[in-house]
């Protein structure tokens, strides 16, 4: 890796903005990254699409879960074009193996899901390191720009179902009325649906993917390249040996002076030195002068002052303790009293949200129970009134019928005496009254008779008619009769009719009961 | 009313119901509700299929009393000029002729109303209202007894107007008029099998039963019927209840109330009596309401018609309390 050769600015930027970064390589290389993704899975896709061709799932499934495998050769790709290497196709063939084979098995299982995989596949790939080696570097790398990654993998997935949903709704747009396909059966019954539509399908989503893929992978290199240059100095370093190129063979001090500090910045810098940079003799040389200067710092007076301090003062209770037990005891210590009060803290939390929940979820049920009742409470009344035994009607019986009193204490014991005494004393409309009203009362407490409120006087007696006696029926027929004439009509009572009611009366009620 | 005329109208009436019953067969409550709108010297809508005797009701009803009848079939097409009449310059006379309409007639069919567009409707509803049409500014009085019959067909809805609810409110009653029963259909069967054509079944009794003057004196007798404070109370409580209960989301007006002691009275005399009970109040008013009424949402969402919410609020408005 010759980084003078950096085909890109070497700059810090943003997380974003090495995205962009990543697509516009993406785009400048687009050809080769594009083929070399396609490739390999498009051959694995028509040869399992073949063999599997009545489960065409399969083979869309397969390449798709093989896409950490794809993604290394456009990335290999891209990072020699990052130091302008051209790569030959059959470099390419012959690397594929060597690269395939890194790490394949955590690839393929584990990190299958992983969202920062564009990320963190060169760390595999180009680096080459595994096992705790990786875990160190990743938890380097990864202390910026993962959230970058994290976001770009959601991006990317987003962009490749909107590929795929938009293709085949292209299509579908293209597709006359009069044909008929089951849509229903090609996306939500997939073992009933047709396997060409199925396989086509497919093809689409391939298709989404592996033109997402290689913009893909730059990003996540830009990403890990961008890392690399803000870890490793390389933009401080390439400056330099721009300078150092400037300057060779000049053996000024003024020169050195300056070389000392710079070399001294990039030795820091400098934690992966074996895979940072390639060596050659001007810098093996640069370097030797360096350390040489270095001695000369650090054995200067500056590097060798002693001041001795005298006084009183508070000691330090870290220092105690430092004193009496090693660091890792108080620091498991610390982590479990830490961790026993963030569990005291979270278990309160929890048990007061699982209360208010409880809370909520009565307050809910017991909403549901009131409105529930509210919502069909003219069936429910319904309901209560159809089942409400005869007694219950009894309790319920009313006191007042078409403005009559029609209870039993208002009623005098006598009813046809009383009703004659009221026609000689001049009063037969009073005595009618008062005879259709004790027919009602009776009819109401005793025969148990249910009449509602918008029943009319000839609704009465037309429930009468349908179930009592002929005699009740003439009876209560031929009093209605006669109060309808008297109340509505205006009409004079004859005495022989009110007297022969006033007869029949007793015999009528008395014959009932 | 003495009792010789109730009588004389019993008899009247119970004659001309029994010739319309027994050539419109099977319709019995429909031509009750005819007589009583007759009686009421008011208009009636009605609903119904084609094919259910609409036009033989009117022209057996006519022939009742001698009256001349008149149909009219609305078109989209129909202008008010072609129901009402118009001027017509006469070449030899040199003056302008009045040609009348086929509105001038005793009992009009408006056969299938809401087929014609809005003016047109508008022209014939003016001539119900006032009983008269202008011709060239000359207004023209319509015959004693005056009765316009229009229908309205449930089932094709395409393409017509359906009456406002303003002018909905100028029928006295909606009636239904439905398939009759097996028997009478059997019978219906037999008796026009045994004509040439429906027609001649009308045309076998022509003779007037009653005379013209006749039906104006029922309508007075009918308007003379005695009806109870609280009778008219109860009408105006059950009209009032429609524009309350929050099933309906328009009730009906004053000219409701109006309508429903008109038609109670009517159906008084038709029952043979010349008081007006509650009775007849409840029995008028679904054909009197319905038409006048319109139902909030939810309730034609659960199936509810007017007639049905009807029937619930007249057993929950309160009887008549003496």
């Amino acid at each position: 890796m010759d980084l003078s050769r950096i085909s890109v600015e070497a700059k810090l930027r943003g997380p974003w903005e090495a995205i962009d970064l990543g697509f516009v390589m993406a785009r400048r290389w687009w050809r080769p990254l594009f083929l070399a993704w396609l490739l390999p899975p498009l051959t694995l896709f028509l040869l399992l699409s073949t063999v599997f061709y009545q489960y065409p799932l399969v083979a869309y499934l397969l390449v798709w879960w093989l896409k950490p495998l794809w993604d290394r050769l456009p990335l290999y790709i891209g990072s020699r074009a990052l130091f302008s290497e051209s790569v030959t196709t059959k470099e390419v063939i012959r690397a594929i193996p060597g690269l395939f084979k890194k790490d394949l098995l955590a690839w393929l299982s584990w990190r299958r899901f992983c969202l920062t995989r564009s990320f963190d596949m060169p760390v595999t790939v180009l680096e080459n390191l595994s096992g705790d080696q990786r875990s160190r570097r990743m938890s380097i790398l990864h202390r910026k720009s993962a959230n970058a990654a994290t976001w770009l993998t959601l991006a990317c997935l987003h962009l490749e179902a909107v590929l795929t949903f938009g293709s085949m709704a292209f299509v579908y747009a293209l597709i006359p009325e009069q044909v008929e396909i089951d849509y229903f059966g090609i996306f939500l019954d997939a073992e009933n649906s047709d396997i060409t539509i199925q396989l086509v399908s497919n093809t689409f989503s391939f298709m989404a993917i592996s033109l997402v893929a290689p913009f893909y992978t730059m990003a996540g290199f830009a990403l890990y390249i961008n890392r690399r240059i803000e870890l490793e100095g390389w933009d401080i370093e390439i400056r330099f040996r721009h300078l150092a190129q400037r300057t060779r063979g000049q053996r000024q001090m003024g020169i050195k002076n300056l070389l000392i500090p710079v070399v001294f910045i990039s030795m820091c810098f400098l934690t992966t030195a074996d895979s940072v940079a390639d060596e050659n003799n001007d810098e093996v040389l640069s370097q030797k002068q360096s350390k040489e200067f270095i001695q000369e710092v650090l054995s200067g007076e500056d590097f060798h002052k002693i001041v001795v301090k005298k006084g009183w003062r508070l000691k330090s209770r870290d220092k105690e303790t430092d004193e009496t037990l090693p660091e890792w005891v108080i620091q498991v210590v610390e982590f479990i009293e830490r961790f026993s009060d963030e569990w005291h803290s979270f278990n309160k939390l929890v048990r007061g949200g699982a209360k208010g929940l409880e809370f909520i979820l009565w307050i809910t049920v017991i909403s549901l129970f009131i409105y529930t009742l509210y919502y069909y409470r003219e069936g429910l009344r319904k309901l209560l009134a159809s089942t409400q035994s005869d007694t219950q009607k009894v309790k319920q019986a009313p006191a007042e019928l078409f403005g009559l009193d029609v209870r039993r204490e208002s009623l005098p014991q006598q009813i046809p005496e009383q009703v004659m005494s009221l026609w000689h004393q001049g009063e037969p409309r009073k005595a009618l009254n008062l005879l259709y009203r004790a027919t009602l009362s009776r009819l109401i407490n005793e025969h148990k008779y249910h009449f509602h409120d918008g029943n009319t006087e000839q609704e009465c007696a037309d429930i009468i008619a349908a179930s009592a006696a002929a005699e009740l029926t003439s009876f209560v027929n031929e009093i209605t009769r006669l109060w309808q004439a008297v109340a509505y009509g205006h009409r004079a009572i004859p005495q022989q009719q009110l007297e022969l009611l006033c007869q029949r009366w007793p015999e009528v009620f008395f014959h009932a009961k | 009313m003495i009792e010789d005329e109730l009588e004389a109208a019993q008899v009247s009436l119970a004659s001309m119901r029994e010739r319309i019953n027994r050539l419109v067969i099977g319709q019995q409550e429909v031509v009750d509700q005819v007589l009583i709108a007759l009686l009421s010297n008011a208009h009636v809508l009605v609903e119904g299929v084609p094919g259910l005797g609409k036009t033989l009701l009117v022209r057996v009803l006519a022939s009742c009393f001698g009256g001349s009848f008149k149909r009219i079939q609305f078109t989209p097409d129909l202008m008010p000029a072609d129901i009402t009449g118009h001027a017509m310059y006469d070449m030899r006379e040199g003056k302008f002729n009045i040609r009348k309409g086929p509105v001038f007639t005793h009992i009009l069919l408006a056969d299938e109303i809401n087929r014609a567009p809005a003016k047109t409707q508008a022209a014939l509803l003016e001539v119900m209202q006032e009983r008269q049409t202008t011709i060239e500014g000359k207004p023209f009085a319509m015959p004693e007894p005056y009765m316009v019959m229009a229908t309205q067909n449930p089932i094709e809805q395409e393409g017509t107007y359906p009456l406002p609810e303003a002018e909905l409110d100028r029928f006295l009653m909606k009636v239904f008029i439905g398939y009759p029963s097996m028997d009478d259909e059997i019978a219906l069967t037999r008796a026009v099998s045994q004509h040439r054509s429906d027609d001649l079944l009308a045309n076998e009794e022509k003779h007037a039963l009653i005379s013209e003057a006749q039906i104006t004196a029922l309508q007075k007798q009918a308007a003379a019927v005695e009806v109870d404070e609280q009778v008219v109370n109860y009408a105006v409580r059950l009209v009032r209840h429609t524009r309350e209960n929050t099933a309906i989301i328009n009730g009906a007006g004053p000219r409701a109330s109006i309508g429903l002691v008109r038609a109670a009275r009517a159906n008084a005399l038709l029952r043979g009596d010349n008081f007006v009970l509650p009775d007849d109040v409840k029995a008028m008013a679904l054909p009197v309401l319905r038409h006048r009424i319109i139902l909030s949402a939810d309730m034609e969402i659960d199936g509810q018609t007017p007639d049905s919410v009807l029937n619930m609020m007249l057993d929950t408005v309160d009887a008549p309390r003496l």
